[in-house]
């Protein structure tokens, strides 16, 4: 047996020193590992830069509460944003939806009244259209001033009651998390016009549904959508 | 005499013509931004009421929060692209109107309305009626 010199490590010693240089490896490496989501940054109007993730998903208030609950047991951002998914019903990809009701000017522009894809059910019953509008009003409002270029956004939006009814109003509140990162929150909300008539046109919807979508904008610190909240 | 609105008539363009229609509206402005909350707050500094050879003309100067000046120009006998008031007396219409301008014009995010505001020489970036934006 070989006599073991005073200031060697004894085999637990060792064990603990294993241990302390795994764990400050594993650290070290998580800060430059190519693993990691790829990040960038998007510049918004607002001159504030948001991370882009590689994705983001909707989330209701109530679905916010229960990935945050999930993820400070210790659930992973992406297995707790899995578990919202599995109980949440599908949205129709906007390029299958129905196309009735779209009917193009001759000059190629969709006409105020057009409806974009199929009117969209709430979780009231209410059948809400989205029309081409203009730049006051409607999807091309949406995404000409705010950004939003997603439809999925604004049929995730709908699949809940109104957050808000005022007068002839409905409002939908909703956020839209990064998918790596839960701590990046952004705020949505879209607005309804129930009402079939337009003073400014002086007619009623062709239709005979409501006006629908007025407009969908993100909320609270940023003056222009950040092009990650798209990324659905 | 309150009459319920008919949009089959055109009661609405009374309110519309009348002499004192553009200071109605001012003043539903600052009682509709008083009242009601927004998406993205505000500060409303000054409505001027500006007659033009083509119409009067409302301009609004207002401070976004966190914001420099912004001013937003208004035909005043301008109606909100969707919807219409319950009734079609002057009060009614105003109130109609000055809420579509507080909800969906001033207090909702600029947007990429932001980056194509036409600076005067005070520094406020102004949007609306004959400005490269709507």
């Amino acid at each position: 047996m070989i006599p073991r010199s005073r200031n060697a490590p004894t085999p637990r010693t060792r064990r603990r020193l294993a241990v302390v240089v795994a764990a400050a490896t594993f650290v070290f490496a998580g800060s430059f590992s190519t693993a990691q989501p790829s990040v960038a940054t998007a510049p918004s109007a607002g001159g504030h830069t948001l991370a882009r993730p590689a994705g983001s998903v909707f989330l209701t208030a109530r679905d916010l509460r229960v990935v945050r609950r999930l993820h400070a047991r210790g659930m992973t951002p992406a297995a707790a944003l899995a578990s919202i998914r599995r109980h949440r019903s599908p949205v129709v990809k906007a390029s299958t939806r129905s196309t009735a009701g779209m009917v193009p000017t001759p000059s190629g522009v969709c006409s105020f009244w057009t409806v974009q894809w199929a009117p969209d059910i709430d979780g009231s019953g209410r059948r809400i259209p989205t029309r081409c509008g203009d730049t006051t009003f409607g999807w091309t409002k949406i995404m000409t001033k705010h950004g939003v270029t997603n439809i999925t956004l604004v049929q995730r939006l709908y699949q809940q009651q109104p957050t808000k009814i005022v007068g002839a109003q409905l409002e939908y509140d909703g956020f839209v998390v990064q998918s790596s990162d839960l701590s990046v929150v952004l705020p949505l909300r879209a607005v309804v016009e129930t009402t079939g008539y337009s003073l400014r046109r002086g007619e009623s919807s062709p239709d005979g549904m409501m006006l629908g979508t007025n407009t969908v904008y993100c909320l609270t610190g940023v003056s222009l959508c950040p092009v990650w909240i798209n990324l659905l | 005499m309150t009459t319920t609105f008919d949009p089959a008539d055109e009661t609405w363009r009374h309110a519309l013509s009348r002499d004192d229609w553009p200071d109605l509206l001012a003043a539903a402005i600052r009682s509709a931004t008083a009242s009601r909350r927004v998406a993205a707050p505000f500060e409303l500094d000054d409505i001027a009421i500006t007659p033009e050879p083509d119409g009067t003309y409302l301009d609004i100067r207002y401070r976004p929060r966190g914001g420099s000046a912004v001013g937003r120009r208004w035909c005043a006998t301008d109606v909100p692209p969707a919807g219409a008031p319950d009734s079609a007396t002057a009060l009614d219409v105003a109130r109609w109107v000055a809420e579509w301008i507080v909800l969906f014009e001033l207090g909702e995010p600029l947007g990429t309305y932001a980056d194509r505001l036409v600076r005067d020489r005070d520094g406020t970036g102004w949007w609306g009626t004959g400005f490269p934006v709507p």
